[in-house]
């Protein structure tokens, strides 16, 4: 394919590889186009560069489910790098998809998956780059409609006055759905407003323009009717160049049995569905055929919770070790059958150990439901220390709710424990000196989460505690902490309500993009923003909310109730576990779908 | 403990085993291919990627290196720069059986991405040297763009006079002589404004010259000053061997 941006700015800019496309099993229906076959022209947008985007599977697999449609041809759009998008806007190009080098605003839909809070401003960005308008309102016959989908999605409000939709849940039955009805709405030559009243009707669809904040109507989000067997494409496409994450992706299970209450993934991929070993299996061979990976890797939120975990990692390994591949196994809890599994994977590099007590005393991992006790850490770190791991790194949240300083002190004397086991268990002996991280993120309130109505501390707190922190940990110890000025935002944002919209409109307006970039993330414009639009962060991120106002998410029913949501906050102050979904069904009401482990049908 | 990270593996099979023994016999293959407009963004190191997941679609029998890390063995020639297209690349293929080498032509093609496209195969007997240490220059096309006159600058080259360009080095910068590694150069006017030129430049481990680097030295030593002109488009048409007359 020819590229629609000239050689000599593509060699002027950083990885052109990222802007041409061509890349193994990419769909190119170019032919199909000029016989007048492709009626339904979309676009798979992803809100970061390249390299992001084509990391992450989901995306990639509703690229490839989009294009098994005959009438359909979808690709994929990316965010340009900031020296990619300069020359783009100084020669007057514009948004383009990968796929036919052609500019996307003249097709039919654009869907964006919404991952994080901090690549909105992207989005506004890409869709002026594309010519098209930003709000919904604004756009008329003949150019995209504009949608979104994804765990950010589910506080639909944010973005609601620029997205024509949303598509809520999982998006394997019901992006067919939605494109079915769009084909039907082409044929019918209806203007465009009757496509938004028609695509309405699709449980899981959300058209913001249709409804106001509180109207009563609720959008339940969707969950496939077989998981096990769901689609997966045979070929995957693989890129050129070097992308983050760049292998085989085997989604063992979806949901997590663990209830963690500041988790919104924890919640909002309920129910718990696992894959078999013989669909995983099949599938690897098939991906591994295809794309000739070099890495198989397990993914899903906690690796240790699959079923057969063990007899898995065998069946796949007889799979991959002829081939000369390896597998990874990601968030896999520490114990003797896990560690013996990681010998037997990699008898090669001992990279770091990964651990995330996320609170630093026991009372405070009871709050949030963190289901793993001091003796429990005490000896998983002794394990890894006599298996030759000397490198282990420690992640803990600050700022959490009924956080006090001894807790934050807490995480100070848990690395020095740490530290101290490793001293013990080389006692006598040369050792190599030990290499102990402890890494610190800030409490983030997230919706749909039993921690939705939390306040977060404020800016001068957040900054205090991590000094006290620093102060207290041993200096053998590697402390890493960011500023706290993008939780602020994120908290700010995912419990936004349509207002946030606008600070988001008017920091874009003021050149903000790339802000999940803390190179490109400029604190000062938010603020301005916020100050702009007649409002504050602090309202939205540092106020704690009252269990009966109305929050701006409440029209979205992810199936979990609020009602579950609250108990578990009660809990969380009484310093209550719950028990993982395993253990004892804690009744959150995603039993209504009637799949997984709620109903005891695992697959 | 939730959410922890185990090493992720590097090669997931039975070192073990692997490690005590003696090299087992290989066969080697040299392939010609081209590496065309599709492929003209692929860095050098991506290539290598791709030649080993193709092998792997393919299903050909890559040998893979013993000891800890073993990787696949795969020896390219002289790294292209980014953006320049090439007719005459080389890669020799290491293998742990011996197959047909218009098979392992065949199949490579099947799966390799549009741009790349293997031309010539042939089985090495043992002991050739690698790719690397037979290549000596590389001749290549390019085509410019702007407001040049060929004739001066065909006559800064035949004048015979030393090119001293600034060159960036490990040691800081340092004044160096290219002409030595220019073995020819000609240029013509192809249409209006667009040129063709013709350059030849000594490749190697130790003295490497781009086939842009020349023509800028060549241009700084017509111009006075700075004139605006384009690379439209790079192509390499050949390479010169260490034993040519």
């Amino acid at each position: 394919m020819k590229s629609y941006i000239s050689d000599s700015i593509l060699k002027s800019v950083t990885k052109p590889a990222r802007y041409v496309g061509g890349e193994v099993n990419s769909i190119d229906k170019s032919s199909e186009l000029a016989c007048g076959n492709i009626k339904i022209r979309a676009a798979m947008c992803f809100a970061d560069i390249y390299d992001i985007g084509m990391s992450h599977l989901g995306f990639k697999m509703l690229y490839h489910l989009l294009n098994e449609r005959e009438d359909t041809w979808c690709e994929r759009v990316f965010a340009p790098w900031t020296d990619m998008e300069a020359k783009m806007r100084e020669h007057g190009y514009k948004l383009y998809a990968l796929e036919s080098q052609t500019p996307v605003d003249t097709f039919d839909l654009m869907g964006f998956s919404l991952q994080y809070e901090m690549s909105y401003t992207n989005i506004l960005n890409m869709l002026d780059l594309a010519g098209i308008p930003l709000f919904s309102k604004d756009r008329v016959e003949g150019q995209p409609f504009i949608f979104a989908g994804g765990p950010s999605a589910n506080n639909t409000e944010p973005m609601a006055d620029f997205f024509d939709f949303y598509n809520l849940g999982e998006g394997e039955e019901m992006l067919n759905e939605i494109f079915d009805c769009y084909a039907q709405w082409k044929d019918s030559n209806l203007p465009r407003q009757d496509f938004l009243k028609m695509v309405d009707k699709i449980p899981g669809v959300y058209v913001p323009s249709l409804h106001s904040a509180n109207d009563g109507f609720i959008v339940k989000k969707r969950v496939v009717s077989d998981f096990e067997n769901a689609y997966f494409p045979k070929k995957m496409i693989v890129p050129l160049c070097e992308v983050v994450h760049d292998r085989v992706s085997l989604e063992i299970f979806r949901g997590c049995i663990r209830g963690c209450r500041f988790c919104q993934a924890g919640f909002i991929y309920r129910p718990v569905r696992e894959r078999s070993i013989d669909r995983l299996v099949s599938m690897a061979k098939d991906q591994l055929e295809s794309t000739g990976y070099e890495e198989v890797s397990l993914l899903s939120l906690s690796t240790s919770d699959y079923t057969n975990l063990f007899p898995l990692a065998d069946t796949l390994l007889s799979t991959c070790e002829p081939q000369h591949v390896s597998l990874a196994l990601p968030s896999l809890r520490v114990d003797n059958m896990s560690l013996d599994l990681v010998k037997r994977v990699s008898r090669v590099r001992k990279s770091g150990l990964t651990l995330a007590p996320e609170a630093g005393t026991q009372r405070l991992r009871d709050v949030i439901n963190k289901g793993v006790t001091e003796e429990e850490l005490e000896k998983a770190v002794r394990l890894a220390f006599e298996n030759g791991w000397n490198n282990v790194k420690l992640y803990f949240m600050l700022g959490l709710p009924t956080e006090t300083d001894e807790d934050i002190l807490g995480i100070a004397a848990l690395g020095q424990k740490v530290l101290n086991i490793y001293e013990e268990v080389h006692r006598g002996r040369k050792a190599r000196r030990p290499e102990i991280s402890i890494s610190v993120s800030t409490f983030v309130p997230k919706p749909f989460t039993p921690f939705q109505w939390e306040a977060q501390d404020s800016y001068d707190e957040i900054i205090r505690k991590q000094n006290l922190l620093k102060n207290s940990i041993n200096r053998k110890i590697k402390f890493n902490w960011h500023d706290p000025e993008t939780s602020i935002l994120e908290a700010a944002i995912s419990r936004g309500d349509r207002t946030i919209g606008k600070v988001i409109y008017e920091v874009w307006k003021n050149g903000a993009k790339f802000d999940s970039w803390s190179e490109e993330m400029n604190y000062s414009r938010w603020m301005d923003a916020f100050e702009k639009v007649g409002v504050t962060a602090g309202a939205y991120a540092e106020r704690k909310y009252e269990f009966d106002e109305p929050l701006a998410w409440d029209h979205v029913d992810i199936g979990v109730r609020k009602q579950f949501l609250i108990e578990e906050n009660k809990k969380a102050y009484a310093e209550i576990i719950t028990p993982n979904c395993r253990e004892k069904c804690a009744r959150c009401g995603v039993a209504c779908y009637g799949k997984g482990l709620c109903v005891g049908k695992i697959n | 403990m939730h959410a922890a990270v185990l090493p992720a593996t590097e090669r997931g099979f039975a070192l073990e085993k692997l490690t005590n023994q003696i090299k087992p016999e290989t066969f080697v293959y040299r392939c010609k291919y081209t590496k065309g407009y599709e492929a003209r963004f692929v860095s050098h190191l991506d290539m290598v990627r791709i030649y080993s997941r193709a092998a792997r679609r393919a299903k050909i029998p890559v040998f893979y290196s013993m000891g800890f890390n073993p990787h696949p063995s795969f020896v390219f020639g002289q790294p292209l720069s980014v953006g320049v297209t090439s007719e005459c690349e080389y890669v020799d293929i290491e293998l742990e059986r011996l197959i047909p080498a218009d098979f392992l032509l065949e199949e490579m093609n099947k799966v390799l991405p549009n741009g790349i496209r293997i031309n010539e195969c042939t089985k090495l007997e043992p002991g050739t040297p690698n790719i690397m240490k037979a290549v000596n220059g590389g001749v290549y096309e390019i085509t410019v763009a702007g407001e040049l006159n060929y004739s001066a600058l065909k006559d800064t080259y035949d004048s015979g006079r030393p090119l001293v360009v600034m060159k960036k080095s490990k040691s800081g910068i340092t004044q160096m002589d290219v002409r030595p590694l220019i073995y020819a150069f000609d240029i013509c006017e192809k249409e209006d404004n667009i040129f063709t030129v013709y350059l030849e430049t000594q490749a190697g481990n130790v003295l490497n010259l781009k086939p842009e680097a020349a023509f800028e030295a060549i241009m700084q030593y017509t111009y006075a000053e700075n004139i605006e002109f384009q690379y439209v488009k790079i192509n390499k048409k050949g390479i010169l061997y260490e034993n040519r007359s």
